[in-house]
């Protein structure tokens, strides 16, 4: 059960750094020849009858760990998922080829603490910081330093104390608390929270019967759909969702000097989370005691609290449908998107629909006509309707258009040529200040906290941010 | 004024001097790497020998750097070496890898550098200790094996927890360098594996898993431990000790079993958990060590890391399967937020967790809808999950979605979905004719491969009962006048002559049609058609043996046709000759093969066997059938053809009492191998542990009296897992002895360590009379703030006592940390 050794290649498969476990690991040739006989959906790859290959891309590089055949699976590829998370705390995301290239020594040395025997061994990003000289430090700071800088000059001398000799240096001695880096002093004392909701949702086509109730009374009675929004008088009968899942995760940065403990209490109404996991940090006694409270110790810096997921979510604030068979030559489609108006929210961002058709038979969409935004083809079978900056709530904007089908491929069985339509449109978004679980911050405390100044008041406040990330409308 | 002046002066001469500094380290950068990025070995040795600190870190970072490259760097051996003393830790770390790396290439150079690393392991700092042990036992130079062994005899018993777990990690790192002293390391390992530090714990199992895995008798007095201190081993560690425990139980403790009287309950903690079956007075009962270790592992399904909620599960699922292991699906649904890496793994094994229990994850059947932006990979696990999980009751939403999932434009998902439904028809009669009648429709879709897809399915499903399914053949043939795509065409054709044996009058009725459009027809349809009038043809002479005699009653044919009277041998013959005169070499060649076999009377055996053997039904199992056999998380079930290590060891019939698992001195069990040789200054060092231990003990009976019996008690352990003794003498007594066992012992060592050990001696002593007085002090900082701390926390988390004391006995351990956790 070992890890032989980790790569790091360009999304070329070009090596950038290379660090052995084992005496004579497979090369980086032998992994780029597996890779490119396997598809690349794969992620489990087979060097021999006793050596795998794992690997993920992440920010332009690609991550490979040969390991023996007997090593647990998610064993390194959750490896891997540490080792991007401690590069990016190190140096910054999104990764890229200079920052490896710049830090070889560093990287090295991280790795040195985090593979023992070839199994993880430190992997937490607080603990390799009392390890391993971060490079943030005097470095950084150099290249940049202006010529009048005095006030910089304070921070300058303090932290290239790092670079003095070891046995009076005080970062050494090891945490008390095995995920917290020992001696935190900061000036300003801070604390962020933000909670993320990434929301999928599959809302299927409109049933022949929706369809016609549609069509009798278009445009008027606007049927209520969701309860925390109002919808503007856009749509009328709505296909429910057939799936709607939130998957949210609970942050907390925090810059406190010394040992802070801290409670924060989260209401997530009668919902119920599935399968909740926590950071190591979280006193898993108090959840159970008081589900929705989390007691802990924080870690240095920002680490993720909580994962959870729930399912029967709302739709979120966009809603949006597709029409078909419209027009007097019954083909066109039409799409339409609406923002709703969900309390405290003032704007959507990067909202983006994907209008995805049959790349085969569709040699083009013509006459499309849209009401705000700009739609392209993107690529064979996806055209895309970009709304730049932010979308304002109770908004709607509509596109129609005609798509050309190719004849020479699509010959019915009767010998004429079906009309074909978007197979489905796809909504992503991100939507500051609201979550769609409707998860509050209810309240934050620090319980005890040496070193922080009582009249202080760190605790800067809660961002809360919903993602649409597959919001999926079946054609 | 001037005092203002003087200051401002001041800082801007700092300015200076840190300018001056950044040029210089800038320069020296460009100074090694040109800017092509090439290097002057030249340079990179001037650095390396430079009296600068700051000079040889450069000089290390270079080779850092081309270390990293993949570049071969052994030529500077030499120069690293002399900096393996370095005083900036930075170098110092980087000279270390470095010699993990090449020391098995320059095994003599590196002899060099042992002798630094030997004086570190007496530093005061634990880091720097553990540090050391660390790369004493990497150097892969098999000369120094002694000397290893000799570093982690001193480190287990360190006072560091940091420096205990190195040892835990540098002891299979020393049986890899030496295979000969396994019995004296499995000796050092179990004083490890009952260490108190839940942090040492956990790389000692991963070392035991390595070294001795079967050596699962090492653990009986440490089940228990192991069980009450899961929660707080990291999590890697966690992965480890879940797999060990798992294996453990199938040897030395009883499995679950059915029993009659109601008494007791699967989990005493949890009512609703209570296993009921069938008849109300029988009952599901397991040891209560084994309930013990299920209570345990169950919070860990809330762990972050993945590869322990899959430990977990497997536990669960290898030891009591019969159970009601429900609460297993919301952390494993929870994951497919993951990376699509995960996903994907996670999915596999959900799929064969679903093959095992269909209802596992029947409640969370939306999870796993297929996305857009789902793999292909993923997307056929999810559709696997979706066939495998649905009952009578879900089945019609599972199909509508599947059914979508088959109209998709992704060829991948056409292929899947339409396979799924064919598995899906298996539930019952009613689901199976649903789908056919689906199937069916699909046949005029113009996706050629969405007909082929169900074709095959629509010959599983009547393969699977031919007799009733009569009317789909016939339904088949009715489809052929519309069916455009010649694919289609030539599969239901096909599947006609197949079940002609059933359906005899459909199918000449099929026959005569086809005859007609004959010269229409795809290549393809035409080599099926040819086939089909063999296949009926064979049927019709079996029945009515060939007359010699013929009529000429049919005028249209041509006259090189033997005129007949049955139209059976008109069809064939007609299309026989037009066979034989089409373009393709195929037809014609398998034509005359067709028309020659059936010629001859005596040739009727064979051309039986030729056209109406029964085709071995089609078999249509899960994908991920045959997997089970593979463990949950194991890398044997996402990858096929490797070989994944050890399956696991079958329940033993007959179990040791539970009572071999009580906490006794672990000493006593004759598992210990004899330590070796002592050396003198390894005693000195136990004597001042004593010392500094009775500071603690006096420390701390002014605080709480019943934390010192224990605490005393724990002492002697310690002690006596040192002198490998039994535990009833005191402390004082065990002293003495050792006294006078020393002075025999030290000769004896003296002689087999050799020069390298009177070398260190020295520098040890000196090191450690110095920081045993810092130690000790150090220590009661520790105890004190410790015990502080853990008092509050049992003020504030309502810990029970118990749990505090383990506090005390730690050394240096995370007294916040453990607090916090042991509520679990």
């Amino acid at each position: 059960m070992s890890i032989l050794a980790v790569y790091i290649t360009d999304i070329n498969g070009q090596k950038l750094f290379e660090y052995p476990v084992s005496d004579s690991p497979p090369t980086n040739k032998t992994l780029q020849v597996a890779l490119r006989d396997a598809s690349p959906e794969d992620v489990v790859l087979r060097l021999s009858s006793d050596e795998l290959l794992f690997h993920r891309r992440q920010d332009a590089l690609h991550f490979l760990i040969p390991c023996t055949a007997s090593m647990p699976a998610l064993v390194p590829l959750e490896f891997i998922s540490h080792l991007i998370k401690v590069l990016h705390d190190y140096f910054q995301p999104p990764l890229s080829r200079q920052k490896i290239e710049k830090n070889y020594s560093t990287i090295m040395m991280l790795l040195n603490e985090m593979i023992e025997d070839g199994y993880p061994f430190v992997t937490e990003e607080n603990a390799l910081r009392d390890l391993v000289p971060f490079a943030g430090g005097l470095s950084k700071y150099l290249p940049t330093l202006p010529k009048g800088a005095a006030n910089s000059l304070k921070s300058l001398t303090s932290s290239s104390s790092s670079s003095k000799s070891f046995s009076s240096d005080s970062s050494l001695t090891r945490s008390n608390v095995p995920w917290r880096r020992s001696n935190v002093k900061h000036n300003n004392n801070e604390l962020y929270v933000d909670i993320h909701e990434t929301l999928s949702v599959i809302i299927p086509a409109l049933t022949p019967t929706q369809q016609m109730l549609n069509s009798i009374n278009s445009g008027s009675t606007p049927v209520p759909s969701a309860s925390a929004f109002y919808t503007p008088a856009v749509p009328q009968v709505l296909a429910e969702p057939i799936v709607a899942i939130a998957h949210g995760s609970v942050f907390a940065t925090t810059k406190l000097s010394g040992t802070p403990d801290i409670q924060l209490i989260i209401s997530f109404g009668n919902r119920l989370l599935e399968g909740p996991a926590f950071h190591p940090c979280v006193r898993l006694a108090r959840w159970r005691e008081r589900p929705g409270t989390l007691s802990f110790i924080p870690p240095d810096g920002k680490c993720c609290l909580l994962q959870y997921t729930i399912s029967g979510v709302e739709s979120g604030p966009i809603g949006g449908d597709l029409k078909t068979g419209l027009g007097p030559m019954k083909d066109e489609f039409e799409v339409r998107v609406w923002s709703r108006v969900p309390r405290n929210v003032k704007f959507v961002e990067n909202l983006r629909v994907e209008v995805v058709f049959d790349g085969e038979r569709v040699q083009n969409v013509k006459g499309t006509r849209a009401s705000s935004g700009e739609f392209d083809i993107e690529k064979k079978g996806v055209g895309v309707w970009r709304f730049p900056g932010k979308t304002p709530m109770g908004w709607n904007a509509s596109l129609r258009g005609t798509m050309v089908v190719n004849e020479d491929l699509a010959t019915g069985p009767d010998g004429t040529v079906p009309q074909e339509f978007p197979k489905y449109v796809k909504i992503s978004y991100d939507c500051q200040g609201m979550l769609v679980s409707g998860a509050k911050v209810e309240s934050l405390r620090i319980v005890s906290g040496k070193g922080i100044d009582d009249r202080a008041k760190p605790y800067k406040g809660v961002k809360y941010l919903t993602k649409g990330k597959d919001i999926v409308i079946r054609g | 004024m001037a005092e203002s002046l003087s200051k401002i002066t001041a800082v801007f001469e700092t300015a200076k001097e840190l300018t001056m500094e950044a040029a210089a380290s800038a320069r020296n950068a460009t100074a090694i790497f040109g800017e092509d990025g090439s290097f002057r070995p030249r340079d990179v040795q001037r650095y390396l020998n430079s009296r600068h600190e700051k000079e040889k870190l450069v000089g290390m970072k270079a080779i850092a750097t081309l270390m990293s490259k993949g570049d071969d760097v052994t030529e500077f051996f030499p120069d690293v070496v002399k900096n393996s003393a370095a005083q900036t830790l930075e170098v110092r770390k980087l000279v270390y890898i470095y010699l993990l790396r090449y020391a098995q290439q320059e095994s003599d150079l590196a002899l060099l550098s042992i002798n630094a690393i030997q004086k570190s392991l007496g530093d005061q700092n634990p880091q720097i200790r553990a540090m050391a042990i660390k790369v004493l036992s990497g150097i892969k130079v098999p000369s120094i094996a002694p000397i290893v062994l000799l570093g982690i005899r001193k480190s287990i018993v360190d006072m560091s927890s940091v420096v205990r777990r190195a040892a835990a990690v540098a002891i299979g790192k020393a049986y890899e360098l030496d295979k000969s002293n396994l019995e004296t390391l499995v000796g050092y390992l179990a004083t490890l594996l009952g260490d108190k530090s839940f942090y040492v714990v956990g790389s000692a199992v991963q070392t035991f898993v390595n070294m001795c895995p079967d050596r699962l008798d090492m653990l009986h007095t440490n089940y228990r431990r192991y069980c009450n201190m899961l929660a707080d081993i990291e999590e890697w560690g966690q992965v480890c000790v879940l797999d060990m425990l798992t294996r453990y139980v199938r040897i030395y403790v009883s499995k679950g079993r059915m029993v009659k009287k109601p008494n007791e309950s699967f989990y005493s903690d949890d009512e609703e958990d209570e296993k009921e079956v069938e008849k109300e007075h029988e009952e599901f009962v397991i040891d209560p060590d084994l309930e013990m270790l299920l209570a345990a592992a169950k919070p860990l399904l809330q762990s972050r890391n993945s590869a322990v909620v899959l430990a977990v599960v497997n536990l669960f699922n290898a030891l009591v399967p019969e159970a009601d292991l429900s609460f297993l699906g919301p952390p494993l649904v929870r994951l497919l937020s993951r990376p699509s890496e995960i996903q994907y793994v996670v999915l596999s094994n959900i799929a064969v967790l679903a093959i095992q229990n269909n209802d596992l994850f029947a409640p969370y059947l939306k999870y796993f809808y297929v996305f857009p932006s789902d793999t292909p990979e993923i997307a056929k696990r999810k559709i696997e999950v979706l066939t495998l999980s649905c009952s009578e009751s879900t089945v019609s939403e599972v199909l509508s979605e599947l059914q979508y999932y088959a109209t998709s434009v992704d060829k991948f998902l056409v292929a899947e979905a339409v396979r799924a439904i064919g598995r899906c028809a298996q539930i019952s009669n009613d689901i199976a004719r649903r789908c056919l009648r689906w199937l069916l429709k699909q046949i005029h879709s113009a996706d050629p491969n969405l007909v082929g897809e169900s074709l095959t399915v629509i010959r599983y499903i009547i393969q699977l009962s031919p007799k009733d399914h009569v009317k789909t053949v016939a339904k088949l043939a009715l489809a052929l006048d519309s069916a455009t795509v010649p694919l289609a065409r030539a599969s239901i054709i096909w599947l006609v002559g197949e079940f002609a044996g059933i359906a005899r009058y459909i199918a000449p009725d099929v026959l005569r049609k086809c005859a007609k459009g004959f010269m229409d027809e795809d290549e393809s349809t035409k080599l099926q058609i040819v086939l089909l009038s063999a296949k009926l043809y064979s049927y019709y002479i079996e029945e009515k043996p060939v007359q010699e005699e013929k009529d000429d009653t049919d005028e249209q044919l041509e006259p090189t046709i033997k005129p007949s009277a049955d139209p059976m041998d008109l069809l064939f013959d007609y299309i026989m000759l037009l066979a034989r005169y089409d373009t393709s070499y195929d037809l014609r060649d398998r034509a005359r093969l067709y028309k020659s076999l059936l010629a001859s009377p005596s040739s009727t055996p064979l051309a039986k066997l030729l056209l109406q053997a029964p085709k071995p039904s089609p078999h249509a199992p899960s994908p991920s059938q045959g997997k089970e056999k593979f463990l949950i998380g194991s890398s044997g079930l996402v990858c096929a053809g490797v070989n994944d290590g050890r399956p696991l060891p079958p329940w033993s019939s007959e179990t040791p009492d539970a009572s071999i698992r009580d906490e006794v001195k672990v000493e006593e069990t004759p598992v210990l191998a004899p330590l070796p040789k002592k050396v003198k200054t390894k005693t000195n060092k136990a004597k001042k542990e004593t010392k500094k231990k009775k500071v603690v003990v006096e420390k701390i009976k002014n605080v709480k009296s019943k934390t010192v019996k224990k605490t005393e008690e724990d002492f002697h352990t310690t002690l006596d897992e040192f002198f490998g003794e039994p535990a009833a003498t005191s402390a004082q007594a065990q002293e003495d002895e050792e006294e006078s066992e020393e002075v025999v012992e030290e000769e004896e060592s003296e002689s087999e360590v050799e020069v390298i050990v009177e070398v260190s001696d020295d520098s040890e002593e000196e090191d450690s009379e110095e920081d045993s007085e810092e130690e000790i002090s150090e220590d009661e900082d520790e105890n004190e703030a410790e015990d502080g701390g853990s008092e509050e926390e049992s003020g504030e988390s309502g810990i029970d006592e118990e749990e505090s004391e383990t506090e005390d006995e730690d050394d240096d351990d995370d007294a916040a940390g453990r607090g916090l956790l042991s509520g679990q």
